[in-house]
C-alpha cells in the first residue's frame, strides 16, 4: 500500500507488538516507578488480568505478594542497572496464577523469570520483565524425585526387613518409614494362622485400642482382608467418603478415604494380607501401588524367611539339648569340614574348648600315629560327599589315650549338595583292648599250630618212608621166599609120585600134608608179593572197559564158571577211569571171594552191576570232572556182622566165622590197596547171613 | 602490576561490604544464615590467569558470567568447580537437589546465587566509582578452565587484569570455596586504584 509506508520506528514498534502479543511466555514493563507500563497478552491469558485493568498501576498491587517473597528489591535493583535472575527453585514462581498443566501437584505455575533494567538512550527507563513457565520441567523433576525417593524408601524398608529378626517388628519398622511419604495413616498386617483358619492381626498403626480389639480376628472369607489373602490379588478402594460401597462401613468409619490391600504370599504359600490406608488421600498412582506391592513381597518373603529360621533355629536347639544328653561325643562341620560344634563331652574329655576344637582344632588330640590317616580320610571324605569311618586313639585331658571309633554323614540340601556334615565318636577302647588281646591269643595258637603241623609232616613222612621200606622189604622176602617153599612142594611131590609104593600110609599122609601146605605157603607169598607190587608200582590211569575186564577174569577162573558158580552181569557196565590190571586183579579178588565164603551145599549166586553216580561234594571241590561209576558185586553168601564189615578189607584180616574157608586174608586189602591206588573208593553192606554187597567207585570215563 | 598490602586491604575491606549485601540477601532468600568471607584477593595480568586458576580450580568448573558495561565495562564471574557447585544448590534448597547431574533447575538457581554475588559485588564498585554500570543478564556455562578463559578473552587490544577474590560459602556446617573474578581493561583498573586510595582517605578522615 503506496502511502502506508512504515517509517523504522513504526515497523520496530510493529515487530514489538507482533512479538509481544504472540510471546510463549509472560512480558511486562515498567517504568521507574515500577509502575506497570506493559502487560503481554500471555500474562493477560494466565493472570486472567487484561492490559486495561493492570497498565498504569502499581506493581506491587499488581503482584501483592511481592515484597513478602522479597522480590521487590529484585525490581529496584534493576531500576540501578542490575539484571536479575528470579529462579524457580528459590522462589518457586513470579506471579502467583494456576498452573496451565493439569494432573501436578503444584498450587501455582513454576515460573522462572529474568528482570532487567529497560535502557533508552543509555539511561534506565524501567524495567522489563520475562516470565517462562517451567511446571512440566519440575513436574517431571518431581516424578523423577519422587521415584527416586521411592527407591531409596525401598532400599530403606529392604534393609529393615532383612534386618528384622522379629516377625512382630516387621511392619511396624517398614510404616513408619512409608507413612509420609506415601501420606499414609493406618495399616493392618494380617497373618493366617497355622491351621489356615483365622487371619489374625499381628500389627498395626493408626488404630484406636477398641478397633485393635474389634478387629483383632477375621475370618479367611472375611472382608477386605480376606477376599486378598485367599485370591492373592490386591484389592483398592477409592474415594471412599464419596462413594458408597456396601461393606466397608468399618474401613469408613475410621475415617479412610482411600485403601490398598495386599496379599503376603511366597509363591502360592498364603502367609496373610496387608492393608494400607490414607484419610486426605482419595487414591493412590499406579507407581505408589508398585511401590506397596513390592513393599509387601519383601514382607511376605522376610515373614516366610523368619519362620523357617525359628524352626530351623528350634530343630538346632533341640540337637544341642540332645548332643549334650548323649554320651558319645557328637559333632557337626561345615560343608568344607571345618568343625562348627563338638559337645561338651569331647570338650571334657580332651580339655579343648569348643573354641579351640573349632575348624581343625580338634585334630590337636588325636594321637600322632593315627593323625595323618584321619586328615587324609576326612579330606577324601569331604571331597567324594562319602561315609566317614574311622578309628583312632584321642587323648584324654590327663594325657593318656583311648580309642574311639568315629562316624561321620553328609547331609544334602534339595538340590542334593552337601551343607552340612553330622558325625559322633564312641569310645571303644575296652572292645579293641579285648580284641587286641583276642588278636595276641589267635595268633599264639597260630604259631602252636604251625609247629604241630610240621611235627606231623615230618612224622607222616617218616611212616611214609618206613611203610615204603617194610613193603620193600615184605616184597623181597616174598619173592625170595617163593623158591624154597616151590623146592618144598615140589621135592614133596616127587616123593609122593615116584616113591608112593615105598611109603607107608602114614608117611604118604604126611608127604601130602606138607605139599598142601606148601601149596598154601606159596599162595600166600604170591598174595603178599601182589600187595607189596600194587603198593610200589607206577601206574597209568586210562579208559577201561569194565565189561572186557569182567570177560577175562570169568574165562580165567573156572571157580567162577557154572556149575560151581553163577555170575550174572546187569549191563551195561559204564567205562571207568582206571588201570587195567590193577581193577582186573580188583575184580578177581571180590568174585572170589564172593564164591568162596558160601554155605556148604549153597551154589554161589553173584550179580554185577554198574551205576553211575554223580560227583560228591568234596570231589567236585577237587576239581573231579563229573561222575563216577560204582560197581557193585552181590553175592548170596555167609555175610557178615558190623565189625568185620569195618575190618575186613586190613591185610591180614578175615571176617568172623570165615575161618573153616581156605585164604591168605590178602585178597580184599589188595582190593583195597588197588581202589586207593586208581583214586577210588570202596565199601561192603551186609549183614550175617543175608550175603554181601561189594562195591568199588572209581571215576567215570564216559 | 602488584597490589600494594594497603591497597589488597581496602579490596578486600570493599569487597566485604558488598559480599555482606549478597549474604544477607541470600540469608532471607532462603531462610537460613549464609556467611560469605573473602579470604585472600589478588591481581593477575590476563595471561596469567590460567595458572592462577588452576592453581585453585580442578576439572570441570560451573561458572555464572555477567557482562557490565557503562563507563566501565568488563567481565564478571563466579567460578566453583562442579561437585562444590552442586553441594552449594543442595545446601540452599534444603538438600532437595541431590541428583548426580545439575538440572535445569538447580542451574538457575545457581545463576540466581552468581547474580546476586556478582551485582552486590560490582554494585559496591559502582558506587565508589560514582558511575552507573549496566548488566548483561547472567549465563551460567559448565565447562573446563580452559572453556570459561576463552569466553572472557575480550576482543580488546587493551591490557586487561583479572581481579581474582577467593571466596568461602559457609551454608549450615559446610564450607564452600569458590572464585570470584572480574576482569577489567588497565584503564578501568587504574580508575578503581584511584578511587580505592581516596575513598582510603576519606574513611582515615572520618576517624
Amino acid at each position: 500500500m503506496k502511502g502506508s509506508a512504515l517509517t523504522p520506528e513504526q515497523l520496530d514498534m510493529a515487530i514489538l507488538r507482533s512479538t509481544l502479543g504472540s510471546a510463549s511466555h509472560g512480558i511486562f514493563t515498567t517504568d521507574t516507578e515500577l509502575r506497570v507500563t506493559n502487560w503481554n497478552s500471555w500474562l493477560e491469558k494466565h493472570s486472567g488480568l487484561s492490559g486495561k485493568e493492570v497498565i498504569g498501576r502499581s506493581l506491587f498491587e499488581v503482584i501483592p505478594t511481592l515484597s513478602e517473597r522479597h522480590l521487590h528489591r529484585y525490581f529496584q535493583d534493576a531500576l540501578k542497572g542490575e539484571s536479575k535472575i528470579v529462579s524457580r527453585a528459590l522462589h518457586g514462581y513470579l506471579l502467583p496464577v494456576p498452573p496451565e498443566l493439569p494432573g501436578t501437584d503444584f498450587t501455582y505455575m513454576q515460573q522462572s523469570a529474568r528482570i532487567a533494567p529497560l535502557m533508552l538512550d543509555d539511561r534506565i527507563r524501567g524495567t522489563i520483565t520475562t516470565v517462562e513457565d517451567v511446571t512440566e520441567r519440575e513436574w517431571q523433576n518431581t516424578i523423577l524425585r519422587r521415584d527416586r525417593e521411592r527407591d531409596e524408601l525401598l532400599s530403606a524398608s529392604l534393609a529393615h526387613l532383612l534386618g528384622t529378626r522379629d516377625t512382630s517388628k516387621l511392619m511396624p519398622g517398614i510404616f513408619s518409614q512409608i507413612s509420609d511419604h506415601l501420606r499414609l495413616d493406618l495399616y493392618f498386617e494380617y497373618r493366617l494362622s497355622s491351621d489356615g483358619q483365622r487371619l489374625v492381626l499381628q500389627s498395626a498403626s493408626g488404630l484406636t485400642p477398641e478397633q485393635q480389639t474389634d478387629f483383632e480376628v477375621m475370618s479367611p472369607g472375611e472382608g477386605l482382608c480376606g477376599e486378598c489373602a485367599r485370591t492373592l490379588k490386591p484389592r483398592f478402594l477409592t474415594d471412599l467418603r464419596t462413594s458408597d460401597q456396601p461393606g466397608r462401613a468399618s474401613l469408613k468409619s475410621m475415617g479412610l478415604n482411600c485403601v490398598a490391600a495386599y496379599p503376603m504370599a511366597v509363591g502360592e504359600r498364603r502367609l496373610g494380607c496387608l492393608i494400607f490406608g490414607s484419610r486426605e488421600r482419595s487414591s493412590f498412582s499406579p507407581e505408589e501401588k508398585l511401590f506397596l506391592q513390592s513393599i509387601c513381597q519383601y514382607a511376605a518373603l522376610t515373614a516366610d524367611r523368619l519362620s523357617q529360621e525359628n524352626k530351623l533355629e528350634a530343630s538346632e536347639a533341640q540337637f544341642r539339648v540332645m548332643a549334650e544328653t548323649v554320651p558319645d561325643i557328637i559333632f557337626t562341620a561345615t560343608a568344607r569340614g571345618g568343625f562348627d560344634f563338638v559337645n561338651k563331652h569331647f570338650c571334657e574329655y580332651t580339655g579343648l574348648t569348643q573354641q579351640a576344637a573349632s575348624i581343625f582344632g580338634w585334630m590337636k588330640a588325636i594321637h600322632p600315629d593315627d593323625l595323618k590317616a584321619v586328615q587324609d580320610q576326612w579330606r577324601e571324605t569331604i571331597q567324594k560327599g562319602q561315609l566317614w569311618r574311622i578309628e583312632f586313639r584321642l587323648r584324654h585331658k590327663d594325657g593318656g589315650f583311648r580309642w574311639f571309633v568315629a562316624r561321620a554323614r553328609p547331609i544334602r540340601n534339595e538340590a542334593n549338595v552337601v551343607v552340612k556334615w553330622f558325625g559322633a565318636a564312641t569310645d571303644i577302647d575296652e572292645v579293641k583292648q579285648i580284641q587286641f588281646a583276642l588278636d595276641e591269643a589267635r595268633s599264639q595258637l597260630r604259631e602252636h599250630a604251625d609247629i604241630l603241623e610240621n611235627q606231623v609232616e615230618e612224622r607222616t613222612a617218616k611212616l611214609r618212608e618206613t611203610i615204603i621200606q617194610l613193603e620193600s622189604f615184605s616184597y623181597t622176602v616174598a619173592h625170595d621166599l617163593r623158591a624154597p617153599i616151590r623146592a618144598i612142594e615140589g621135592y614133596a611131590q616127587a616123593l609122593l609120585e615116584d616113591y608112593a609104593p615105598a611109603l607107608d600110609p602114614e608117611a604118604a599122609s604126611l608127604l601130602k600134608k606138607i605139599s598142601r601146605a606148601g601149596q598154601r605157603l606159596d599162595a600166600l607169598t604170591r598174595d603178599v608179593l601182589n600187595y607189596a607190587t600194587i603198593s610200589s608200582e607206577q601206574i597209568e590211569l586210562k579208559r577201561v572197559d569194565v565189561d572186557e575186564i569182567l570177560k577175562d577174569v570169568l574165562v580165567m577162573n573156572p571157580a567162577l564158571q557154572p556149575p560151581r558158580a553163577s555170575i550174572s552181569v546187569v549191563r551195561p557196565l559204564h567205562k571207568m577211569v582206571a588201570h587195567p590190571t590193577l581193577l582186573s586183579q580188583t575184580i578177581s579178588n571180590l568174585l572170589d571171594n564172593a564164591v568162596k565164603f558160601v554155605a556148604p551145599h549153597v551154589t554161589p549166586n553173584v550179580e554185577i552191576r554198574s551205576e553211575l553216580r554223580s560227583a560228591s561234594k568234596q570231589a567236585a571241590i577237587n576239581g573231579a570232572s563229573g561222575h563216577r561209576v560204582r560197581l557193585w558185586i552181590e553175592d548170596n553168601g555167609i555175610g557178615m556182622d558190623q565189625e568185620s564189615r569195618t575190618r575186613v578189607f586190613g591185610i591180614f584180616e578175615r571176617a568172623k566165622g570165615s575161618g573153616e574157608y581156605v585164604g591168605t586174608g590178602i585178597g580184599l586189602a589188595i582190593v583195597a590197596k588197588a581202589v586207593e591206588r586208581m583214586n577210588g573208593d570202596y565199601g561192603v553192606e551186609s549183614s550175617l547171613g543175608k550175603g554181601s554187597r561189594f562195591w568199588i567207585e572209581l571215576p567215570s570215563a564216559e | 602490576m602488584e597490589l600494594t598490602p594497603n591497597q589488597k586491604e581496602t579490596l578486600t575491606e570493599l569487597i566485604n561490604i558488598g559480599y555482606g549485601r549478597a549474604a544477607a540477601a541470600l540469608s532471607e532468600l532462603t531462610g537460613r544464615r549464609i556467611i560469605l568471607e573473602v579470604p585472600m584477593v589478588a591481581v593477575h595480568p590476563i595471561d596469567r590467569v590460567r595458572k592462577a586458576l588452576g592453581e585453585v580450580l580442578k576439572g570441570e568448573v560451573a561458572s555464572v558470567h555477567q557482562v557490565f558495561s557503562g563507563p566501565v565495562s568488563g567481565n564478571a564471574l563466579l567460578l566453583l568447580e562442579q561437585q562444590d557447585a552442586k553441594l552449594l544448590i543442595s545446601l540452599l534448597l534444603n538438600g532437595n537437589n541431590p541428583e548426580e547431574r545439575m538440572n535445569a533447575d538447580a542451574q538457575e538457581a545457581l545463576t540466581e546465587v552468581g547474580n546476586i554475588l556478582l551485582n552486590a559485588c560490582l554494585g559496591v564498585f559502582g558506587n565508589l566509582l560514582q558511575v552507573q554500570v549496566t548488566f548483561a543478564v547472567p549465563r551460567l556455562h559448565l565447562e573446563s578452565i580452559d572453556g570459561v578463559l576463552q569466553s572472557i578473552s575480550v576482543r580488546d587490544r587493551e591490557l586487561q587484569y583479572a581481579l581474582m577474590v577467593h571466596t568461602r560459602f559457609h551454608v549450615r556446617d559446610s564450607e564452600i570455596s569458590g572464585l570470584l573474578v572480574i576482569v577489567l581493561g588497565i584503564t578501568s583498573f587504574t580508575r578503581l586504584l584511584e578511587e580505592l586510595e581516596k575513598w582510603e582517605q576519606r574513611q582515615v578522615t572520618k576517624e
